[in-house]
């Protein structure tokens, strides 16, 4: 039962992410389009390595950038 | 340190003349007499380069400069690009774990470099990159790569990538041939990237990583308790009262040889009209039984087209590992001590939080029609932890400043 209940939510989050996604055209991506709009790591090589030593955990420093759309 | 010298010359030099030439070139329109201007021809090649300089301190008297230089050269679309890092660590320690166990102060120098090049000329790409840290009693070798697919003209985007990190753990004099273990790390990450409309993205992302051998530190040696004495140590307890209570066993570090660390992480953006949001989340676990949560919220202000500030505030929070121990217990039988299997002194393996806040800014210096071209960065960070279990200190207090220069040449 308890399964149950969080296949459910994980599918209700996965139709609201996706539902609330919009189709953005090439020629509409000007704000997306901003260097501060990319999903990399916003931590500095530095400040990175510290807060990898300061926490115990690891991972999440790579995900792709939606960006301009022009390739 | 020869190399990089001569890496910062050749980068500085670039971001120097790019400086004298975005300032010509800005002179040059804004005379009264210039002719009209011709439209430019826009270069197809994008070049990028930074220096920076980093310095932490802390209230557990270790320090630390890091300069970093970097560059970048790509096609304007973005369809290729190489790039590169070199980054030196200089670290100066008298932490307290050092102090407990009647070392002086010891100063090391850590090398870092990162090769990498990416290629995506249409819904489909490749990057690869690899990097290669070295310091007297460490050494890092990693490669990997990332597959990138595009759908929906780019408003969904599919991440799959691997990389392979092999790390030799020694002790500083003896050389790795003579003394060493070795640490095999394999990554898989996967994850996808959602346009949600014409101002926001939203990144998940789910990072597994493999860890075998053994990471135990050859330096780290562990207070050990008699079953009677150990709860009456008391949080925080300073090296005296360690000195005068613990055992005379003083055991080295011993880690399992095995962990699994699985971790997800969502990434949001948000285009204001004169600002991004920008606020990450990740969640972890792992097979030691370390959860945490980090949460990281920025603000990129563009106050005027030349001044950028964005303040942060980052906030970490753990549990300790399933063996963590304030006070080890140790029993003396059969002619010997027996110890606990696993043993730690790594503070952020045990249970803590910490709190960042900070502010950077960025001044672009160059030609009024791009200031952005050639900019000045700078940030400074207070971290603030709070270790709930550990023996000799219950906080810390870091201070990490970054002082930058970002060219642009095309």
């Amino acid at each position: 039962m308890k399964n149950r209940f969080k296949s459910l939510v994980v599918a209700s989050l996965c139709a609201v992410g996706l539902s609330a996604c919009a189709h953005v055209a090439p020629y509409q991506r000007e704000r997306l389009a901003d260097p501060t709009m990319a999903l990399d790591d916003m931590s500095g090589a530095a400040e990175g390595h510290v807060h990898a030593v300061h926490e115990g955990a690891a991972g999440g420093t790579v995900a792709a950038s939606s960006g301009c759309g022009c390739n | 340190m020869r190399l990089q010298l001569i890496a910062a010359v050749v980068v500085g030099a670039a971001i120097v003349a790019s400086a004298a030439r975005a300032l010509a070139d800005d002179s040059a329109t804004n005379a009264p007499d210039a002719p009209a201007s011709r439209p430019k021809t826009v270069a197809p090649i994008v070049a990028k380069a930074s220096l920076d300089t980093t310095a932490y301190t802390d209230s557990d008297h270790v320090s630390v400069v890091t300069p970093v230089v970097s560059a970048e050269v790509g096609d304007r679309e973005g369809a290729w690009k190489v790039h590169g890092q070199y980054l030196v660590d200089v670290i100066s320690a008298a932490s307290v774990d050092i102090v407990s166990t009647a070392s002086q102060r010891w100063h090391e120098v850590r090398q870092a470099g990162t090769l990498g090049a990416g290629y995506k000329p249409k819904d489909f790409g490749a990057d690869v990159s690899a990097a290669i840290s070295r310091e007297p009693d460490y050494g890092s070798v990693a490669g990997g790569g990332n597959l990138i697919w595009d759908f929906d003209e780019k408003n969904v985007i599919a991440l799959l990538g691997y990389s392979y990190d092999h790390d030799t753990i020694g002790r500083t004099g003896t050389p790795f041939s003579v003394y060493s273990h070795a640490l095999a790390v394999h990554t898989l990450a996967g994850g996808i990237t959602l346009t949600l409309n014409r101002a926001a993205v939203l990144a998940l992302v789910s990072d597994v990583i493999i860890e075998s051998g053994d990471q135990s530190k050859p330096y780290r040696y562990i207070p050990m308790f008699s079953a009677d004495v150990a709860p009456t140590i008391a949080k925080g307890a300073s090296i005296s009262v360690v000195n005068a209570e613990r055992l005379p066993d003083r055991p080295l570090e011993n880690l399992p040889d095995s962990r699994d660390r699985y971790s997800l992480t969502a990434r949001f953006g948000y285009r204001f009209a004169h600002g991004t949001l920008r606020a990450d989340e990740r969640l972890y676990t792992d097979t030691w039984r370390l959860h945490a949560t980090t949460t990281e919220l920025r603000y990129y202000a563009n106050l005027s087209r030349r001044l950028m500030v964005w303040p942060l505030v980052r906030v970490h929070a753990q549990n300790g590992v399933y063996f963590w121990s304030r006070a080890y217990v140790s029993s003396f039988g059969n002619g010997s001590f027996e110890l606990p299997e696993y043993r730690t002194g790594d503070r952020e393996l045990g249970p803590l939080y910490s709190i960042t806040g900070g502010l950077g800014g960025s001044f672009g210096i160059g030609p009024s029609s791009d200031p952005s071209l050639l900019s000045i960065r700078a940030q400074a960070d207070y971290i603030g932890t709070e270790f709930l279990d550990d023996l000799y200190v219950k906080s810390r207090g870091s201070v990490l400043g970054t002082l930058g220069l970002d060219g642009v040449f095309q």
